[in-house]
């Protein structure tokens, strides 16, 4: 295998230097682009030759290089300015000034395979996210930062801890049970975005009690350029499977390429943030049952507290003030022909609940230098060290175990005096869960990973039309996790203590060559491109569990009774290869058409399904190039786009075309068949979809609008079904299963006040999409995610014919007119045990709204998101008032008779039992902890307007500064993040994950359970630029 | 122009000289492939854990115990709804062994280890047999069929005849000479450590059971029974003794404390009143082995649905099958309800009543009354032997009294049917709970074979008054996943678990 992987690294080795063989001369051209406004450099400004396929941008200061021959034209592009052409001459340098256009046409996004393209050209829609927006929300993970500002993207946090991971969808669900996530590509080549899955440890745990950064989050926000989103599988067919959901492409900053002195930029941040949405819960009636009061326990149903009992409110005695500080430096220097930027971040956070951090050093070195004139050597090398130390979630947890602690005591008093746990019923094991606090100083709950990112890239240019290209990258972290459960802690009672460690390493290694050639004909363009690649991804992990602690406060597995040890190991390798081309004709800059093909082989694959090929076509007509449009006063510029696009997707694990056997634990061990089949037949997945949209810009650009309505298919899905047992299997793999998505999103673009010294933008995003399940796998008529089935009888279910967001639950059984029925014997009503659709936590439409304003030295800017339906599992809420401490039962002292009728055989006749039962739930707890319908818990159309960000920041004038050569520009600033929320939510949060990242299909975003509600901070730093 | 050409079309083949870079879907972490000697070991786990699993209910059902809380569904004769409980039988018969069955079924086949191949086809039979007796009808004749998503169930006539099929081809494979075999088995086989005499007589105990359940038929043939007796399980040596290491809570017994999975039943008043005198005329010393006294030294027992009155009595309390009040006091448990107890999955003494019960059809008594006697005595001796205090075991002069009693018949004039079944429901108590349901069910609960039994005062709703005659398929593999067919055979209705059983039927 080893060996296979380097021949085929030297094939592509040796390929590339026989490209090299020949030379032709062309010249260096270099300058400096300013803006004829007010003579500043403008940084990032394109620079194309025309008619080829180079290209490169202005560094910080304006200057840019590149090679051109005498003849040939540049162009300059810019965001807001005019495009201008210069044809080359004798002179080795051309500065250019560029003017302010209204109309912002000629942008220039990064598109599949870092391509640049205009985005006029495109026959589908991209979002750009600029780095400092980023950069600006001061969030860690910049998944977050990305939330209410990209059109089409479903953005859930897990919780408001520290290092908590991040999940996002683009447009919708297309996998019933799989990944969902888009694909991110750092500078060209893709990185793992694994969220660490429990099904690798020896417990096995379903995702509920923990969480695990998506190591996505690992790039430090400082140092992203842009970002562009590429939302369907019509922007990223070139990217191959792994785009199928989409694709996020970042692009890093560089260093300037600028001869004289380099720059060097510091910033810092110190964020303060509390947490302060909880769920409500009564503080009238004391423990007990029944109205009768008894003690300990956890059961909120006694009589009411005295008037002149204490109560302690633990829940805010528990939570902290979270304090996060963070650096970032960059360096950057050059000469005109190499140039680097080093760039070093550090953030250090303490989150709200004690104990909990998160810590996050990346090193970051980019280079780039001109070996010839003709070829181009860049790399980048990032490493990055994460620790984490975490928290608990879902039952047990410190949330759920906070609200329900008896309110009489102290809860900060969670030792003896001989540091032993005080228990609050020294007899009883099972009643007494764990104190909070003792839970988060005693038991642990930590990991740390150490990442490389490393990534080189040459580029070769033998001819004015012909361009190379070869990338090599690797991704490779290995993280170490530690998760012990004290003898003392009521986890642990049974196992006398427990821990587990595991070490995680994965190893991604992947590489592609690419061929451009460009041709004119008269008034039509033409390119084409030919690229293969190929991508290696090891992942391993190492679990070892140990049970029965000698030394109770010892944290290791040697500490641990030897017969109780047990080791996990789970090897996993897929390899894919590729080839695949894009031939692209546009006319007049006014049409545009773009066909893409792509051949995938897979290793997960059986062999004679592994290979499969798909296309995709495109094409966009700018209305405003006919002749009769041009120059509108009113309209500006008006696009037409289309595209159609497929994507073939392997099976989503390896080792699934045979079954697997399991080691078995019963005694004489053996081997024995593992829950899921294999297949031996499996064939491709296949995605196809279609895009429309428009972009119009009118007021001389003033106001943009783009639209875009998609429709994607994601059919014959590789899935792991449950089946009948008669299959010898319990689960098992099969393709089957349709969804289909469709959406619209609009971006609207506003500019209201545009003078010297104030300026007004306006940016709306809006979203509305649905996924439904057009059939399920096997023609079952339910499929659900087993790890969201964590609290009572709710669980993401999909249903045939309905939403891929559905809720599946327990709801009330009710007769053939709809009356619920009601139990003769007690008055309560009776339980539908079947699941059926109970709710749909898919918004109506999602909106996100950014204000910025700039008034002489002062910027301000504001996002606010909104949302609009999608329902809620507000699981906190059953679990209070199953306890007796929701404020819904504080009317249980009012006699009550429960609408319905009696199921006595006569409930379908035409005259139905009507109740007459009367029920004084005060006396009788099981009408909370019984009699309880899962769907009353499903809160509906939860809407919300939240404040992401705002950031006001104040830049020191050059007059301020003085006439001081060493410092360039500073400024300081203050960011507020989710400084408010309105919602209809009765609970704390509804933007949530009851999982983690790492749930495939819909997950469980909407699925509120004992889960930290994310808090505001507030932050505030300088920047310098020397 | 052309040379770039060329090294582009180079570029595309060159990929797919990279073949063997993709061969490497076979996972390194755990094998695809595996051969019968490591299939083997557990086998046994999954065929205790099918049967121990579903035996709390049918304890329930025959009343060898009842629910300290009162109304327990199970108790009521009823099941519960949307649950997995009570279909253990089904997740073993198709997965836990069910499909490694037939994998070292081909690999027995593939490398010519017949030994192998007979066990496999011996649990399979056996399998076949005891989980139609616990369901009814099942999937029979589409078993395992590769691409198959709804599976279309078979009349329990169908699984008898698959049995009987799967016996005698296991009884083929086990006559084979086997050179290859006797290396790996010894280990492999937790049970019988290989023996192929021991497994045939295995398969004649699975025929023999067979022919008897059908005593309601006129296809019924004694003479059959008694042979297939003859050729089985001759003595307790040749008992089915499924071993657990009793170390951790994967490899102990089920019934046992580790496990905690009978801490809220307790004896059921029926078994109390066999073993104390009240039915049986003279009170068994086997009481002092299954069951343990109040802390005031009086053995207590409990009605089915009307839970424990004693709870809260501290001297009445009724103590755990292990001995102590509660898990924690109970230590590895004691006797058959120890961690580390075996489970008794197949016995010489059932094999001698069911010998007697076809003999005293027959008409041969004195046939019937020494294979009566045997199977009591098998009984003390499995006991005794289960028991590891040597202090609790009976003594010969305790069992001398008791065989001379009236409890036990003393002629075959005296001989009756209730004396047989009775004494086999003792013999049988706390393991063989499946196969004393089938008894229960061929003679319809009826008091005049097991005196004084009575159905519980309040049957579950569903049944609408009539009594539990098999339980539904597991949950969440046929009502989720394949209830077309379900609802073909019936087995959507609320009443389904009271409809007779067709072996139970003349």
């Amino acid at each position: 295998m080893e060996q296979s992987l380097r021949r085929c690294l030297l094939f592509w080795l040796c390929l590339s230097l026989s490209i090299s063989a020949a030379l032709a001369q062309s010249r260096d051209i270099r300058g400096k682009v300013t803006s004829s406004e007010d003579n500043k450099p403008i940084p990032g400004a394109s620079v194309i030759v025309l008619g080829t396929a180079r290209g490169t941008t202005a560094d910080a200061d304006g200057n840019y290089r590149i090679q051109a021959n005498v003849g040939q034209t540049l162009r300059f592009s810019f965001i807001g300015n005019k495009l201008r052409d210069v044809v080359v001459g004798n002179a080795e340098v051309i500065d250019v000034t560029m003017q302010a256009d209204d109309n912002q046409l000629n942008e220039v996004v990064v598109t599949a395979l870092g391509v640049k393209q205009e985005k006029r050209a495109l026959g589908y829609s991209v979002q750009e996210v600029k780095g400092n927006v980023i950069a600006e929300t001061q969030r860690d993970n910049f998944l977050n930062a990305l939330n209410g500002r990209v059109a089409g993207a479903s953005i859930t946090p897990t919780s408001g801890n520290p290092g908590a991971s991040t999940s996002i969808t683009l447009r919708g669900i297309s996998s019933i049970g799989g990944n969902n996530q888009p694909l991110f590509v750092v500078d060209g080549l893709p990185i793992d975005n694994r969220t660490f899955n429990q099904g690798a440890l020896v417990s096995d745990s379903p995702n509920r009690n923990n969480d695990y950064q998506n190591r996505g989050a690992d790039i430090n926000p400082n140092d992203i350029e842009t970002l562009t989103i590429l939302k369907g599988p019509e922007a990223s067919a070139l990217y191959g499977l792994d785009a199928a959901s989409g694709a996020i492409v970042i692009t890093t900053k560089k260093g300037s390429g600028a001869a004289g002195r380099g720059r060097i930029t510091y910033d810092n941040a110190f964020r303060f943030e509390d947490v302060y949405r909880f769920p409500a819960y009564q503080k009238t009636y004391g423990p007990g049952d029944n109205g009768t009061f008894s003690t300990p326990t956890r059961l909120y149903f006694g009589p009411k507290y005295a008037s002149d009992v204490p109560l302690y409110d633990n829940l805010n005695n528990f939570f902290q003030t979270g304090y996060t500080s963070r650096h970032n430096l960059g360096l950057e220097g050059g000469n005109d022909r190499s140039s680097y930027r080093l760039s070093v971040g550090y953030t250090g956070q303490q989150g709200v609940v004690p104990t909990t951090d998160y810590k996050r050093l990346s090193v970051r070195l980019a280079g780039n230098s001109k070996i010839t004139n003709k070829l181009e050597a860049s790399t980048t090398f990032n490493y990055i060290n994460t620790s984490n130390t975490k928290a608990g979630k879902g039952a047990g947890s410190t949330l759920l175990a906070l609200l329900s602690w008896p309110q009489t005591d102290d809860a900060r008093n969670y030792t003896n005096n001989d540091g032993t746990r005080r228990r609050l019923n020294p007899n009883s094991d099972t009643q007494d869960i764990d104190n909070p606090f003792f839970d988060v100083y005693k038991n642990k709950n930590k990991d740390q990973t150490n990442r490389v990112l490393g990534n080189v890239t040459l580029t070769y240019d033998p001819l004015s039309w012909l361009k190379v290209q070869g990338l090599v990258g690797a991704d490779i972290y290995s993280t170490t996790g530690n998760l012990l459960f004290h003898p003392q802690s009521n986890r642990a009672i049974a196992t006398r203590g427990s821990i587990e460690n595991y070490t995680e390493i994965s190893q991604l290694l992947n590489g592609q060559l690419l061929v451009t050639g460009k041709k004119d004909f008269g008034k039509i363009s033409t390119s084409l491109l030919l690229g293969t690649s190929f991508d290696d991804r090891r992942y391993n992990v190492d679990a070892v569990r140990g049970e029965q602690f000698y030394e109770v406060d010892f944290n290791g597995i040697n500490n641990t009774l030897p017969t109780t040890q047990r080791a996990k190991n789970t090897l996993n390798l897929i390899r894919r290869q590729a080839v695949f081309g894009q031939f692209t004709a546009s006319y007049e800059s006014m049409l545009y058409l773009t066909v893409t093909g792509r051949n995938d082989w897979s290793s997960t694959l059986p062999e004679a399904n592994n290979s499969f090929f798909y296309p995709s076509v495109s094409g966009s007509f700018v209305l405003t190039e006919l002749p009769n449009l041009q120059g509108g006063k009113l309209i500006s510029f008006a696009k037409l786009r289309a595209s159609y696009a497929e994507v073939g997707k392997d099976a989503p694990v390896p080792y699934i075309t045979q079954s697997n056997l399991l080691g078995q634990v019963t005694t004489g061990g053996g081997l024995a068949y593992n829950v899921t089949g294999g297949n031996g037949i499996l064939v491709p997945e296949r995605t196809s979809s279609y895009e429309i949209g428009a972009d119009v810009r009118l007021f001389n650009g003033r106001l943009g609008i783009d639209a875009a309505y998609f429709n994607r298919k994601a059919e014959n899905q590789i899935s792991a079904p449950r089946l009948s047992y008669a299959t010898g299997f319990i689960l098992q793999y099969i393709n089957s299963g349709t969804i289909e998505s469709r959406g619209l999103e609009l971006l609207l673009t506003g500019n209201p006040i545009r003078k010297a010294n104030f300026n007004w933008d306006v940016t709306v995003n809006f979203t509305r999409n649905n996924s439904v399940v057009q059939s399920l796998p096997a023609g079952q008529s339910e499929f659900y995610l087993s790890d969201t089935w964590m609290y009572a009888n709710v669980r993401n279910s999909l249903f045939p014919g309905r939403p891929a967001t559905a809720f599946g639950g327990n709801d009330y059984l009710r007769n053939t007119r709809g009356d619920i029925l009601i139990n003769p014997a007690n008055g309560y009503p009776v339980k539908n045990t079947s699941f059926t659709e109970i709710g749909d936590r898919n918004p109506m439409f999602t909106m996100g709204l950014t204000n910025s304003f700039r008034y002489k030295n002062f910027t301000l800017s504001a996002l606010l998101d909104i949302r609009r339906g999608g329902d809620v599992f507000n699981a906190n809420e059953l679990f209070l008032y199953a306890n007796g401490l929701s404020t819904k039962t504080l009317d249980r002292e009012t006699p009550r008779i429960v609408k319905g009728v009696l199921r006595d055989g006569l409930e379908n006749s035409e005259k139905p039992t009507v109740n007459t039962i009367q029920v004084t739930p005060s006396t009788r707890n099981d009408f909370y902890n019984t009699a309880y319908v899962e769907s009353d818990f499903i809160e509906h159309d939860i809407n919300w307007l939240r404040l992401r960000d705002v950031t006001l920041r104040y830049s020191f004038p050059k007059s301020l500064l003085g006439d001081n050569k060493i410092l360039r520009g500073a400024s300081v600033f203050f960011t507020g993040t989710d400084l408010f929320l309105l919602t209809n939510y009765t609970g704390a949060d509804p933007s949530i994950n009851g999982l983690n990242a790492s749930t495939g299909g819909s997950g469980a975003a909407g699925f509120d359970y004992g889960t930290v509600a994310v808090p505001r901070g507030y932050s505030f730093g300088v920047q310098i630029q020397l | 122009m052309k040379r770039y050409l060329l090294i582009v079309a180079a570029l595309l083949l060159g990929t797919s000289g990279c073949k063997d870079y993709l061969d490497v879907n076979t996972n390194p972490s755990t094998p695809q492939v595996a051969s019968s000697p490591v299939v083997l070991p557990p086998m046994f786990a999954q065929m205790a854990r099918g049967e121990l699993f579903d035996s709390r209910y049918a304890g329930s059902f025959i009343q060898n115990w009842a629910f300290t809380t009162a109304s327990n569904v199970w108790d009521r004769q009823g099941y519960a709804a949307s649950s997995d409980a009570g279909a253990e039988k089904w997740r073993s018969h198709y997965f836990g062994n069910g499909a490694n069955l037939f994998l070292i079924m081909d690999d027995a086949a593939k490398t010519n280890r017949p030994t192998y191949g007979g066990i496999a086809k011996a649990i399979w039979a056996w399998s076949l047999q005891s989980t139609t007796d616990w369901h009814g009808d099942m999937i029979v004749k589409q078993v395992f069929e590769f691409g198959r998503y709804s599976f279309d169930f078979d009349p329990q006539e169908v699984a008898y005849a698959e049995a009987v099929t799967q016996a005698n081809a296991a009884l083929a494979d086990l006559a084979k000479e086997d050179p290859i075999t006797p290396g790996t088995v010894t280990r492999a086989d937790l049970v019988y450590g290989g023996d192929r005499a021991k497994w045939t007589k295995f398969v004649y105990a699975v025929l023999a059971r067979n022919a008897n359940h059908i005593s309601n038929k006129a296809s019924y043939k004694p003479d059959d029974v008694i042979a297939f007796v003859d050729k089985s399980l001759a003595s307790n040596a040749d008992n089915f003794l499924v071993p657990h290491n009793g170390s951790n809570s994967d490899d102990s017994n089920f019934f046992g404390p580790l496990r905690n999975n009978l801490g809220s039943y307790r004896p059921a008043l029926f078994a109390m009143n066999l073993m104390n005198g009240t039915t049986m005329g003279a009170p068994d010393p086997r009481q002092t082995l299954l069951f343990n006294p109040s802390a005031d030294g009086v053995y207590r027992a409990i009605a089915p649905g009307q839970g424990d009155p004693n709870a809260a009595n501290t001297p009445a309390f009724i103590p755990t099958f292990w001995g102590g009040n509660t898990v924690a006091l109970s230590g590895i448990g004691r006797g058959m309800f120890r961690d580390n107890a075996p489970y008794p999955l197949m016995t010489y003494g059932e094999l001698q009543f069911i010998k007697a019960e076809a003999a005293f059809r027959k008409g041969d008594r004195a046939t019937a009354l020494v294979a009566y006697r045997n199977g009591i005595n098998a009984s003390f001796d499995l006991l005794n032997s289960l028991e590891t205090d040597a202090t609790k075991r009976v003594t010969a002069a305790q069992r001398a009294t008791y065989l001379a009693s009236k409890a036990v018949a003393q002629t075959a004039a005296d001989l009756t049917l209730s004396n047989i079944m009775l004494q086999k429901y003792i013999a049988m108590y706390g393991h063989g709970m499946l196969e004393t349901w089938v008894d229960m069910r061929r003679f319809q609960y009826s008091p005049d074979i097991y005196t004084s039994f009575t159905p519980p005062a309040s049957l579950f709703p569903d049944n609408s008054g009539k009594t539990v005659q098999r339980v539904r398929p597991r949950f969440n593999s046929e009502y989720m996943w394949n209830s077309a067919s379900l609802a073909k055979i019936g087995a959507d209705k609320p009443d389904y678990h009271t409809v007779p059983m067709w072996f139970s039927q003349p």
